[in-house]
């Protein structure tokens, strides 16, 4: 019979073997000419079930400067800045000086040859109207250049010795963790220009009648609004200079403001409070990863404080800072306190660029040189 | 062509049916194709779609502009639909949801924005540690507090404006808008700019809202409403000003012929209607069985 079947062609099985299960087979698992990266959900092997709330250089806190205070437990002394600086500040400075910060300036605003596009511009009663696209000079690249150029500036004028003693980097990754009332914050940010010196900074602050702005109640807002969560983080803080170098002492930090790369959640343009909140965050970001870095991860009240100066600019507008950290411990309102001074929206000059084919310089303000000189030189 | 000299070679012998009419029927066969396409109106707009993440966010959203096509089989469904400023879309949150007892909860108003994609203004809204946008209400500014609450108390609460209370909770004569349909559902009546309900009576558990349009609509007392009136109140008042404008808005020319006096242009004089009720049918119709003599 199976003979006969198998003449004509027709398959034969013994019908026992057919009822059996198939055999299953391996499945081989082809990962393809590289690893392909795991989704970063709930079961890649770094997930951390609490939330870490992030504070990045992109993002900019909701309530600003208010905001900032309740996280990093603050009072602020507005329009103060420590005295020695501002006697510093009141040394006249040569003209010549003067000259070479106005090149500075043209040099950073008109005299590069970068060609990017530049965001459009819109005219909220045109809506529809496409403005022709201007190239230009980034924001990013015009505050590198003019910062840059303006330390280069203080570090020629002041002493031999005293310019020895300071070290400069620039973009640096500074990182802190720290815990308040439940919430793991992490403020990570880069600092585009960190001078360090060999001596820790120190103003001696003797006036006893600062009025000082306390930590403000933000019901019903949460201290943590606009923080975006993340699970992927890691639970400890970068200083970017090592122990063991002579000059890790943080000095002065440069803070730039990007409005291309700076941006609110909900689109809107950022208000001055924000970039305000914006320094001060900053400085407590240096100020903290610097003490975690000595007294260690876990350290609250600090035995000596530590003063940081900041300086935050876009280029046009100067936001000078001193923040005192006493303490790391930022819970409630309560204890001890840090201090923050700092001198706002200072015009370094009022327009500049090409109009009309001529490069020009409007309105250039003296001021802001003989501030920066004294952050410099204190 | 090719329909002609197909018919050209047919011999048909009998007289009932002529090539002609074979021929005809073939032609009106082939061009008019039964397309099956939705019908504008019945709430749906083919202006625009929003690509909605899977989680709340007040980060503005992407759209593709439809231009009055329907998405699914692209033909044209709604005329005069089409061009204009592509606008992002602000997710708005309906759920004005709030503590069923206990005191009311509280919320800051953060900023008053426009939004391209509808007439009333809205607001950025925080709570704790979120974000939302709300319809903004005509006194609103920055810096106000809002109240919300699920809670139905016995006496009738002097409500502010902006804030959000059941229906039941607020006393008769109260400007609405933004209400529920449904307890739960989220805001679906009464959104354009400038408009409000009044609350004129109520009856055992229903509360009777007088519509924009004066019409009367019975709600069940437990639906959330927001108290005030809308934003952009100047709205209705201000003429479009151009036909540009109007291309700038989305619209693109229309015709037909416009007769004052006739057709759904005329002047109408009907009695009333009467209250309608608004409820969610919880009984769907019975399902239809047929018995028949096949096993």
């Amino acid at each position: 019979m199976e003979s006969l079947l198998k003449e004509k062609g027709i398959p034969v099985q013994d019908a026992l073997e057919f009822i059996k299960q198939p055999e299953v087979t391996e499945r081989i698992n082809i990962i393809g000419p590289y690893e392909q990266p795991l989704p970063l959900d709930e079961n890649h092997r770094d997930y951390k079930s609490k939330p870490c709330m992030t504070l990045t250089n992109e993002n900019v806190l909701l309530e600003g400067i208010s905001q900032a205070q309740v996280l990093t437990k603050t009072i602020i002394a507005q329009h103060k800045l420590p005295n020695r600086i501002e006697e510093l500040a009141e040394i006249s400075v040569p003209k010549t000086v003067h000259e070479s910060v106005k090149k500075a300036i043209l040099s950073a605003n008109v005299f590069d040859c970068e060609q990017q596009k530049l965001p459009k511009i819109k005219d909220p009663l045109r809506p529809a109207y496409n403005f022709p696209r201007i190239l230009g000079i980034s924001d990013r690249r015009r505050n590198q250049i003019i910062t840059n150029k303006l330390l280069q500036l203080v570090e020629k004028c002041s002493d031999f010795e005293l310019s020895q003693t300071r070290f400069v980097t620039n973009d640096v990754e500074t990182k802190t963790v720290f815990n308040k009332e439940d919430d793991l914050i992490q403020f990570h940010n880069i600092s585009n220009i960190l001078v360090t010196s060999e001596k820790p900074l120190s103003h001696d602050i003797k006036e006893r009648d600062i009025p000082f702005a306390e930590i403000p109640d933000l019901y019903p807002i949460k201290h943590t609004i606009t923080l975006p969560p993340e699970h992927f983080y890691e639970q400890t803080s970068i200083y970017p200079i090592q122990k063991s170098f002579t000059r890790k002492h943080p000095h002065t930090t440069w803070l730039h403001f990007n409005r291309t790369e700076v941006s609110n959640i909900y689109e809107t343009p950022v208000t001055d409070l924000q970039i305000e909140g914006r320094a001060l965050t900053h400085a407590f970001t240096v100020a903290s990863s610097y003490a975690k870095q000595i007294h260690g991860e876990e350290v609250q009240d600090l035995p000596e404080p530590i003063f940081v100066n900041c300086i935050q600019t876009d280029g046009q507008k100067y936001h000078f800072g001193v923040l005192k950290l006493n303490t790391l411990n930022v819970d409630g309102v309560d204890g001890t306190k840090n201090e923050w001074y700092c001198k706002n929206n200072i015009k370094l000059y009022d327009r500049s660029g090409y109009f009309n084919g001529m490069p020009v310089l409007e309105n250039y303000n003296p001021k802001v040189y003989g501030y920066i000189n004294a952050f410099y030189n204190c | 062509m090719a329909l002609n000299r197909l018919f050209m070679s047919l011999n048909i012998t009998p007289n009932s049916i002529t090539r002609r009419a074979i021929h005809l029927s073939c032609y009106n066969f082939a061009s008019k194709p039964n397309i099956e396409k939705p019908k504008p109106g019945f709430g749906k707009s083919y202006r625009r779609i929003v690509h909605f993440p899977d989680k709340y966010t007040v980060k503005p959203l992407e759209v593709t502009n439809l231009a009055g096509r329907d998405p699914d089989t692209g033909r044209v469904v709604a005329k005069g639909i089409g061009g204009g400023i592509k606008h992002k879309y602000h997710w708005i949150d309906w759920y004005r949801d709030g503590p069923t007892e206990g005191p009311p909860q509280e919320e800051k108003v953060i900023q008053i924005m426009e939004d391209g994609c509808r007439t009333a203004h809205i607001a950025l809204v925080a709570v704790g540690d979120k974000l939302k946008y709300i319809l903004a209400t005509e006194n609103m500014k920055a810096g106000d507090i809002l109240k919300t609450s699920r809670y139905l108390p016995r006496i009738p609460v002097k409500a502010n404006e902006g804030d959000a209370y059941v229906l039941g909770a607020l006393p008769t004569g109260t400007i609405v808008h933004c209400v529920e349909k449904d307890p739960g559902k989220g805001g679906l009546y009464i959104h354009a700019a400038g408009t409000f309900g009044t609350i004129t009576r109520k009856q055992d558990d229903r509360v009777i809202v007088q519509m924009p349009s004066n019409r009367l609509f019975s709600f069940d007392q437990h639906c959330m409403a927001v108290v005030g009136r809308l934003s952009n109140v100047e709205h209705g008042n201000t003429p479009i000003g151009s036909p540009q404008r109007n291309r700038w808005l989305g619209n693109r020319p229309r015709s037909g012929l416009w007769k004052r006096k006739d057709g759904r242009h005329g002047r109408k004089i009907r009695p009333p209607k009467p209250v309608k009720e608004i409820f969610t049918p919880t009984k769907t119709p019975l399902s239809e069985i047929k018995l028949n003599m096949r096993p």
